[in-house]
């Protein structure tokens, strides 16, 4: 039950996440989002704190932060609702922080926070499982424990029934305006968290770094520690991976699960880079990149490689723009997207909650300074500081509702305890709704139904704008084909120029004669644009596809290339095409660049060290040559001294077995076999057995070869690596292979993933390409396949005979490429 | 040797550009750093630079490259001569670039992660294997110190242990790196002498082995090293 009510939340959450439908209003005490989990709350013990009496001291807060603020639950039944890896340990969930606290972690939370024995703690939920004495730990060092019965007047919960969702929602206004707050990882409260988040998450961190490596800056007051290393891990697996051209890259770690974005300052070599919860789906990222580059690169001196902390106000601002940007989309979208459902009685009955909950977060979020660190701390793992003065809105709302749940109480009950902070109490209780009205009009949050501002309405001109290029676009297509035929023809002008003349008919504003290029050509361009390196780049991208490199692969290695060079000054006597040249050529050595060792007689020494055999197992689609060039390979290994074994695996092809024992017989190598219509994963198992017996030191398995569509056949070649866990699981391509290399890599290395029983799963290691000897130039299968894959190219077969194997060389393969 | 005037030009911090030196130099004034990724190469030549580790760093895209005075020396008086530092990325695809600076190196610092040594252990030996293999090193002679980084934490290995595990990583390497032909990284000379086990005074070049910590700025010896092949 709990699971499918677990799933139906984050379904939703998915949903939401999605359309990007949700909105403020969803964080709204009742909100359709919370009605239809329909988590019952008498299962889920969760216990929200919160206390005002006391200040912290920065350090403590910095405590705080560093305990995942979680939950108490006594509940068995939470576990499961916290967290849908079942397959991780309770200690693992633990460390991981989604594990709630216990009543002794909570006291002991509290105190290092330096919580007053008088702190109020409100109790958020049902009664603990385990009765009262399970809060014992608790209660002995904060006796004021409080929860709804506690502070409600008899019979004003009744309103609320048993409705889940509504009761809830009180909780929800605990939540939004008090110091303190652990909501569950996976509960109702926790939910909370995760949509407020969602909706005015801040970024984890902020880094700007030199390509060198150093870091330039980074934003303190975020000052989250990233769990793991996500940035060096984004370096190392997708900028170093010429995937720059990426939107987004997403890290896991145990306990994190970030998206990282960055962009690039080609000319000064910088890198900035923003982490933030993948959850959050942060919408002004990208735009803050682009404003912090363009502000960071006027105060950026290379010599001055020390401490930017005058950056630090300029960033706030930044940050505030790109969030008020955002919020104002937002506010534009909702009221289109926005459906016209407060019918029901359930919504008409929380009306007066909803004004309520609108008022406290309206004055949360329009205070100014407080209200953005507010933000952020709530992000800071569900450990939230809430500054006291918003109280007197919530009292508002709540003394209009007849018999609504009366939060004054609470109110008082905080005030009684410490500082007398507000005095308006009682003032508020009698208000009348006409000011409730007037508030909610002032504050005008993001849920009200009103017009756009006249600043954000940006369609008209994005029209204008729009014809016009239009226009400029369609006078462009008459001449420049023209054009380009006369830059053809005089072959001498670089693409620089053919681009100038294309612009010259626009109207002349760039307009440059032949001696202005001339010069520039001479005295290096400023900045070279995407739009001056398009015409070297498509080039590029056809001379690559004509060396039969796959066009989606052709394709990303330009954008990253590009990526790479917008931007950067053009040297001196360069072309772009030769710049762009030089870039490409780098790119490609360090993709075929292997970057694990391909020393298998180096790893065939260290398992023989092991006592056990090393074993290989040779994959791929029908025909490619897998049964020849494993020949070839069992030949070079018993040139150095190894004693190898076949396993004939390949139970499936009819002569197959035949064939490998000819092989065999040819070469002297013991072969085992067990015929045909046998489990090939059972037969390799017991070929290492044998191995292991006769004293082998590697094992090479040959398998049936198989489309990468065939289901049936992966599900057994999963099998196979899976139970015999090979040691090197080697992919068999055809040099011949164009667009196809791809699909055929990148099907194999998801079926095996998918098809896996365990949670980490073998990939292919490396590649044998095959038929080299009959492609000429054509080799850009060797690139698409290293690149998709990432594995390395560890054999290259070129010929018929048993000796004709050999190492691929990365620079005769880039020379190829870029003939 | 003319070559260093000219790429000089293109160094991007702290440099002056002498057009005296095309002339008056002999002997190369540059240092490379080399190394895993994540042994602390960035940090330790922000130490030689600046003497400060900064906000710390992150894996290099590029390598970093300056003509400086140590900062230790800067409170000396009197004309000290730089040193012109290289440190090279360590991601393996990011390797070739060492050929580039090879040829005009006076010396050369191996950095070893002394923390998490055992499970880098192979892939720094086949590294070193590869550099002390190379024509350009073995012909200048150019001399090595496997500099063990990190020795500010507990945990840390000892030096010694590091220089005898890779001397029998390297003794390993010794047996299958001559194996596959027409090999892509061509190794040009062999290691050691035949039929003994490897130890690092088998080299042609001078190889030492040191301690440092880039982060507490613990770097003396480093700097001993530098000073001893590129005289103040």
């Amino acid at each position: 039950m709990v699971n499918s009510w677990h799933s139906k939340a984050s379904d939703r959450a998915l949903d939401g996440q999605k359309t990007g439908t949700f909105n403020t209003a969803t964080i709204d005490i009742e909100s359709d989002y919370f009605c239809a989990t329909g988590i019952n709350v008498e299962e889920v013990e969760v216990i929200g704190k919160s206390y005002s009496m006391f200040s912290l001291s920065s350090r403590e807060k910095k405590d705080a932060n560093a305990v995942q603020g979680e939950v108490q639950s006594f509940s068995k039944v939470l576990i499961f609702i916290l967290t849908s890896r079942s397959n991780v340990s309770y200690h693992d969930r633990k460390l991981a922080g989604l594990y709630p606290l216990n009543a002794f972690e909570v006291t002991r939370l509290l105190k290092a926070l330096g919580a007053p024995r008088y702190a109020k703690i409100y109790w958020a939920e049902g009664p603990p499982f385990g009765g009262q004495e399970a809060l014992i730990p608790l209660t002995r060092e904060f006796p004021h424990l409080y929860n709804k019965e506690d502070i409600a007047f008899p019979g004003e919960l009744e309103t609320f029934g048993n409705i889940a969702s509504l009761m809830e929602a009180l909780d929800n206004i605990v939540f939004e305006s008090n110091d303190v707050f652990m909501p569950s990882h996976g509960g109702n409260m926790g939910h909370a968290i995760q949509v407020f988040n969602f909706l005015c998450g801040m970024l984890e961190q902020l880094l700007i770094f030199t390509r060198g490596g150093l870091i330039l800056w980074t934003c303190k007051e975020l000052g989250n520690a990233l769990k793991g290393s996500p940035i060096d891990t984004l370096i190392r697996s997708c900028l170093l991976e010429e995937r720059s051209g990426d939107a987004s890259y997403n890290y896991d770690a145990p306990g994190a699960a970030y998206t990282l974005k960055w962009t690039f300052h080609n000319e000064l070599g910088l890198i900035f880079v923003a982490v933030y919860q993948r959850i959050l789906h942060l919408l002004y990222v990208d735009d803050l990149l682009d404003m912090v580059k363009r502000e960071f690169s006027m105060v950026y001196d290379p010599k001055r490689t020390i401490y930017y902390n005058d950056f630090d106000d300029a960033f706030r601002q930044l940050q505030k723009e790109a969030e008020a940007r955002v919020e104002d989309l937002k506010k534009s979208n909702k009221q289109v997207l926005r459906p016209g459902s407060n019918n029901n009685v359930q919504s008409k009955k929380l009306a007066v909650l909803r004004s309520d909950g609108q008022k406290s977060n309206g004055s949360v979020k329009g205070g100014g300074d407080k209200d953005s660190s507010k933000g952020r701390k709530l992000e800071n793992g569900g450990v939230n500081y809430v500054n006291g003065d918003t109280k007197k809105n919530k009292e508002n709302g709540g003394s209009d509702a007849s018999g609504a749940f009366d939060v004054n109480k609470l109110q008082k009950l905080r005030t009684k305890g410490g500082k007398k902070t507000d005095n308006n109490t009682v003032a508020n209780k009698a208000a009348p709704k006409v000011e409730t009205k007037k508030k909610i009009t002032k504050k005008n949050r993001v849920w009200d139904e009103k017009p756009l501002d006249p600043k954000l309405d940006f369609t008209d001109p994005v029209e204008e704008r729009g014809d016009e290029h239009v226009e400029a676009v369609a006078v462009n297509h008459g001449e420049s084909m023209m054009d380009k035929e006369e830059v053809f023809s005089s072959d001498s002008e670089s693409e620089e120029d053919e681009e100038e003349a294309g612009e010259g008919n626009k109207g002349g504003a760039k307009k440059k004669g032949w001696f202005s290029s001339m010069f520039q050509s001479i005295a290096g361009k400023t900045n070279l644009e995407k739009t001056d390196l398009e015409p070297a780049l498509k080039a590029l991208k056809d001379r690559l596809m004509t060396k039969n490199v796959a066009e989606e692969i052709a394709e990303k290695l330009c954008e990253s290339v590009a990526a790479n060079l917008v931007g950067k000054k053009l040297g001196s006597f360069t072309r772009i095409s030769s710049t762009v040249q030089t870039a490409m050529e780098e790119a490609l050595v360090r993709i075929l660049t292997p970057k694990r060792s391909i020393d298998v007689l180096r790893d065939v020494h260290v398992a023989k060290e092991q006592g056990k055999p090393y074993v290989v197992v040779f994959v791929g689609v029908n025909g490619v040559g897998k049964s020849t060039n494993l020949a070839k390979v069992a030949y070079w290994l018993r040139q150095h001294d190894v004693s190898v074994m076949m396993a004939a695996c390949d139970t499936f092809r009819s002569g197959a077995v035949e064939q490998l024992r000819t092989h065999a017989r040819r070469l002297q190598i013991p072969i085992f076999e067990k015929g045909y219509e046998k489990d090939p994963a059972v037969v390799a198992k017991e070929a290492i057995q044998e191995a292991t017996r006769i004293g082998s030191d590697v094992v090479i398995v040959d398998t049936a070869g198989r489309m990468q569509d065939n289901e049936p056949l992966m599900r057994a070649l999963s099998k196979l690596i899976y139970l015999n866990s090979p040691d090197l699981v080697l992919f068999v391509g055809e040099a011949l292979v164009g667009n196809d290399a791809v699909d055929q890599l990148s099907k194999f290395n998801q079926k095996l993933a998918d098809l896996a029983t365990s949670p980490n799963p073998r990939l292919i290691d490396g590649i044998l390409l095959t038929k080299f000897d009959t492609i000429d130039d054509k080799v850009g299968a060797a690139l698409s396949m290293v690149y998709i894959s990432g594995a390395p190219v560890m054999f290259v077969g070129c010929g018929q005979r048993y000796p004709d194997l050999v190492k691929l060389n990365v620079k005769t393969i880039v020379r190829t490429l870029l003939k | 040797m003319v070559i260093l005037g000219t790429k000089s030009l293109t160094i991007p911090y702290g440099s002056e550009f002498r057009p005296v030196r095309l002339f008056k130099r002999t002997k190369s004034n540059t240092v490379i750093l080399a190394g895993l990724s994540g042994s602390g190469k960035t940090l330790l030549f922000y130490q030689l630079r600046d003497g400060s580790s900064h906000q710390g760093t992150v894996t290099s895209m590029d390598p970093n490259e300056g003509t400086f005075v140590l900062h230790s020396e800067s409170a000396k008086v009197g004309k000290i001569k730089p040193v012109h530092v290289i440190d090279v990325p360590g991601h393996s695809r990011l390797r070739t670039k060492l050929d580039e600076y090879l040829p005009q190196a006076a010396g050369l610092v191996f950095v070893v992660d002394a923390l998490d040594f055992l499970p880098n252990c192979r892939g720094a030996a086949e590294y070193l294997y590869d550099i002390l293999t190379k024509g350009s090193v073995v012909k200048k002679k150019i001399p090595v110190l496997i500099l063990c980084n990190k020795t500010d934490k507990v945990t840390a290995h000892t030096k010694e242990f590091i220089r005898k595990q890779l001397e029998k990583e390297l003794d390993k390497l010794r047996t299958s790196r001559t194996a596959l032909s027409e090999a892509d990284i061509t190794n040009e000379f062999t290691l050691g002498v035949a039929g003994e086990p490897f130890s690092f005074p088998q080299c042609h070049n001078k190889v030492t082995v040191a301690e440092s910590s880039g982060l507490t700025g613990e770097i003396s010896q480093l700097e001993q090293f530098i000073r001893e092949y590129v005289r103040p």
